[in-house]
């Protein structure tokens, strides 16, 4: 098992210690950055508090029906264990690089703990439900007075003050306010969901601290950063909203197509689920793509010679273009289409990710051994650094793992003190507390 | 000139085009970075995608004017200023040399290769600069068998993305609205761009950071990272299905208001049920909680779903928010990008920034992605015409003289 021990730090944010209470992806999205830009991020969990938004479901299912595998599939070989916390595919996925221990801090002596870690440490991130810090006295004001350099990222869905700030919600809530699901689906209306909040919050949220960290380098002072995840969402889609900022008009929900470029879809090939996803860009690109076809005779009407024409009689054009490609092979096509200058591609799923040729020669994946789930392939960083290059050390950690490293090396705590700790309840490894949801 | 302006003083060369590498600078610029966008003759190619306002079809507005008039580079490049510089000329070169001279970051999305066919090979700048960031924004990074391939929006999605399990299984896989993916490659350059330059302050050592559209896809936090491990975990690929937010199998929804603005509950969660029963106050609906609690309401999803019909009906949109809100009921009002320059909430937080573009007027833009300060303070541009500052910049930043800026608009390397 490779580990932090020992080696030493790496990355252009070698010594730079994040507090991480962050909740759901979003918020472990940016520690996830910042780990991969080699900050030291610990997570701290209350044994006396289990967040299923973290670490999953207390009692996952353990049958063996087929109502529950999207569930068990996040579990090793679909087996939760004894400690599905530990073995969650969700958590596991995003919380490698990072160390995690444990502490309540809200008692007194948790309290007086965490302005310790507050004092020797460069920030926090949090997404925690509004007022849950100010209600433990661990306002960001008071984490400032411990330490004036202190930087607090709070990723406030709503963002931290206005009309409706206090509004919480699960990201399928904020997408209908962010305009999203108004925009977002089938060309037949049917709206899709996602969770490109949480997409979108990491970088953001990651972004957000390093500018407060560079502002800290020349002022000296930390502060509050706020991140209304709302509002950087709504920056994501902000050529769409400029449709109604320029021409009061809702663009409504155009499926694969393009305001601009036609046409452009995904189209079954040779074998079950076997999509290609493609773009012609301009009248060049499309006298290419029909001569690679084999020029057949549908595809030659005049009017598509020009996007106009083609934009207007895109719907056709999708069931001739699918009728081209049925039955042969989507990865050849990619090549010939891709050789030729045509943005082209498979629509990847998992399987496929795993064999890319791409991913691998770039060294994307990176097998870790995991203390509870075993060895598996993780994603590594999200970009590339000549001289700094991020490093993938170590699996997610177990609850309460970097207990000993917290405890007794950073705050210095006696055997005796340690003792105590564990019998109050701020350190362990397993959770006391029932499920909160 | 920005809020807190924490990047001021920080100079940026940007030879990006379309979205991912403009969002990332723009956020740059947005912080108070000098983004000098360096744009080929015809523009960056965003300026040709629009939309345009109403008025240019109405022909109020000149049609020699399109170029300046896109919503989506108004969108991406407030803020910077644009350089225009036919990089395809020799005589370009010495402009580039001097601009990146005066760069601590260069930001490019040129294909992978042609900086070094014009010269300037990323291990050459550094070499030269040594303090620089280089960062690269690409499709599919510096390297690897599919370096010279190409992605548009949807194939980023598509290769990368969970596009795959986007969707319903009876339906092909379907995009994400716009262009999210784009931006979120460009956020993720962003971030390592000041990690970068944060490592570059305390060292004085700069570095190239490449960014694959590709990777910051499959990696990303909107499910398919986690996707690839339960695939690693359970040999399951994840199947289309689209239940997020769809209400199926629970009670809730999509509800008109009095006003027909419309709500949305979602599926109603377990933990919400009694909250929901004490909101709507309705006799049925407490009558089947106190019979049967949280479970029979989860199951009664026709005659809860008429329920909230009546009650969503009874009040305007915003007002069934904020009542069920300050019980810990979430519902949240539905919004489209329409509704979205109005919402009360975004304009309570003076999120919709106007700015005055020469062309357009008056026109709302998106208001910072994050907050550094209590509020928005100083003074925002609007997005560069083409070629705006390239006078300026090679004057003021560059110190040529009159003659030389004759000589090379005459040659047409700068216009």
């Amino acid at each position: 098992v490779t580990d932090f021990d020992d080696q030493p730090p790496f990355g252009p944010l070698a010594g730079i210690r994040v507090l991480d209470l962050a909740v759901a992806q979003a918020g472990q999205a940016a520690t996830l950055m910042l780990a991969d830009l080699g900050a030291e991020i610990i997570k701290i969990e209350s044994l006396e508090h289990y967040q299923s938004v973290v670490r999953g479901p207390r009692n996952p299912p353990r049958d063996n029906e087929a109502r529950t595998r999207p569930v068990r599939r996040n579990y090793p070989d679909m087996d939760p264990g004894p400690d599905p916390w530990n073995r969650l595919s969700w958590f596991n996925c995003h919380a490698r690089n990072k160390r995690a221990m444990t502490l309540n801090f809200s008692t007194p002596r948790g309290r007086e703990i965490f302005l310790k870690l507050v004092a020797m440490s460069d920030g926090l991130v949090e997404n925690l439900p509004a007022g849950r810090l100010e209600r433990f006295g661990l306002a960001p004001e008071t984490l400032l007075e411990a330490n004036p350099g202190f930087i607090v990222v709070r990723l406030a869905p709503l963002g931290l003050w206005g009309p409706d700030a206090k509004s919480s919600g699960f990201g399928w809530h904020f997408e209908q306010l962010a305009g999203y699901t108004a925009v977002q689906g089938y060309r037949d209306g049917r709206t899709v969901g996602s969770t490109h909040m949480d997409g979108a919050s990491g970088p953001a949220g990651a972004s957000a601290f390093l500018m407060a960290l560079l502002r800290r380098s020349s002022t000296g002072r930390g502060g509050i950063v706020e991140v209304s995840q709302l509002e950087n969402m709504i920056n994501h889609i902000g050529d769409v909203v400029m449709q109604a900022a320029l021409r009061d008009e809702d663009p409504g929900r155009l499926g694969n197509h393009d305001r601009n470029f036609a046409p452009q879809g995904a189209y079954q090939c040779a074998g079950e689920e076997r999509w290609l996803a493609l773009t012609i860009r301009d009248d060049d690109e499309w006298a290419t793509f029909v001569r690679l076809l084999g020029d057949p005779p549908e595809l030659q009407e005049p009017a598509y010679k020009h996007v106009e024409g083609r934009r207007a009689a895109h719907d056709r054009l999708d069931e001739l273009i699918a009728a081209q490609l049925a039955g042969r092979s989507r990865d050849d096509l990619f090549h010939l289409l891709q050789q030729h200058g045509i943005a082209a591609g498979p629509v990847l799923d998992e399987a496929d990710a795993y064999a890319d040729p791409q991913l691998e020669s770039r060294g994307f994946f990176h097998p870790l051994e995991h203390l509870r789930a075993g060895t598996h392939s993780y994603p590594g960083a999200l970009f590339h650094m000549s001289e700094t290059p991020p490093e993938i050390r170590r699996a997610a950690p177990v609850v309460g793992q970097d207990n000993d490293y917290v405890y007794r090396e950073l705050l210095g705590v006696s055997d005796e003190e340690y003792a105590e700790l564990v019998l109050e309840g701020h350190i362990g490894t397993e959770f006391t507390a029932p499920s909160s949801r | 000139v920005i809020q807190d302006a924490v990047l001021s003083g920080v100079t940026v060369v940007d030879l990006t085009q379309g979205y991912a590498g403009p969002y990332g600078t723009r956020l740059l610029a947005d912080y108070g970075a000098d983004v000098i966008k360096v744009e080929p003759p015809g523009g960056d190619y965003t300026r040709q995608l629009g939309p345009y306002p109403a008025a240019l079809d109405a022909g109020e507005l000149p049609e020699s004017d399109r170029l300046e008039l896109s919503g989506t580079f108004m969108h991406l490049n407030r803020n910077k200023r644009s350089v225009v510089i036919d990089i395809n000329r020799p005589g370009a070169r010495p402009v580039l040399r001097d601009l990146f001279a005066r760069a601590d970051i260069i930001v490019e999305s040129l294909r992978p290769g042609r900086l070094e066919s014009l010269g300037f090979a990323p291990a050459d700048l550094l070499r030269q600069h040594p303090g620089v960031v280089l960062c690269s924004v690409t499709p599919f990074g510096q390297d690897g068998p599919y370096r010279d391939y190409d992605m548009s929006e949807l194939v980023a999605y598509a290769m990368g993305g969970p596009m795959n399990a986007t969707g319903v299984a009876s339906a092909g896989p379907v995009k994400l609205v716009g262009n999210v993916v784009q931006t979120q490659a460009g956020n993720v350059a962003c971030t390592a761009v000041l990690g970068a330059l944060y490592r570059a302050r305390q060292t004085s050592q700069g570095q190239h950071v490449d960014v694959a559209w590709f990777e910051t896809q499959n990696g990303t936090a909107d499910r398919r990272r986690q996707y690839l491990i339960d695939y690693q975990y359970s040999g399951i690929v994840t199947p289309r299905s689209s239940t997020v937010g769809s209400g199926q199998g629970a009670p809730g929804g999509t509800f008109t208001a009095a006003d027909g603005r419309e709500v949305t509950t979602g599926p109603v969660w377990p933990d919400h049920v009694a909250r929901m029963v004490d909101v709507v106050a309705s006799p049925r609906l407490s009558e089947i909680f106190a019979a049967g609690g949280t479970t029979a309401v989860l199951r009664a999803v026709d005659e809860v779903n008429a329920v909230l019909t009546e009650w969503v009906a009874g009040r305007p949109a915003r007002e069934a928010m904020r009542e069920a809100q300050r019980n810990g009921w979430p519902i949240v009002v539905v919004n489209s990008p329409r509704t979205l320059l109005t919402d009360d909430h975004l304009v309570g937080r003076d999120f919709w920034v106007t700015l005055e573009h020469p062309v357009a007027g008056a026109v709302p833009v998106c208001g910072p992605s994050w907050r550094l300060g209590e509020s928005l303070t100083g003074q925002w541009e609007p997005a560069p015409t083409l070629g705006q500052h390239t006078d300026e910049v090679l004057t003021s930043l560059l110190g040529y003289s009159a003659t030389e800026l004759d000589r090379l608009h005459r040659d047409e390397v700068i216009a």
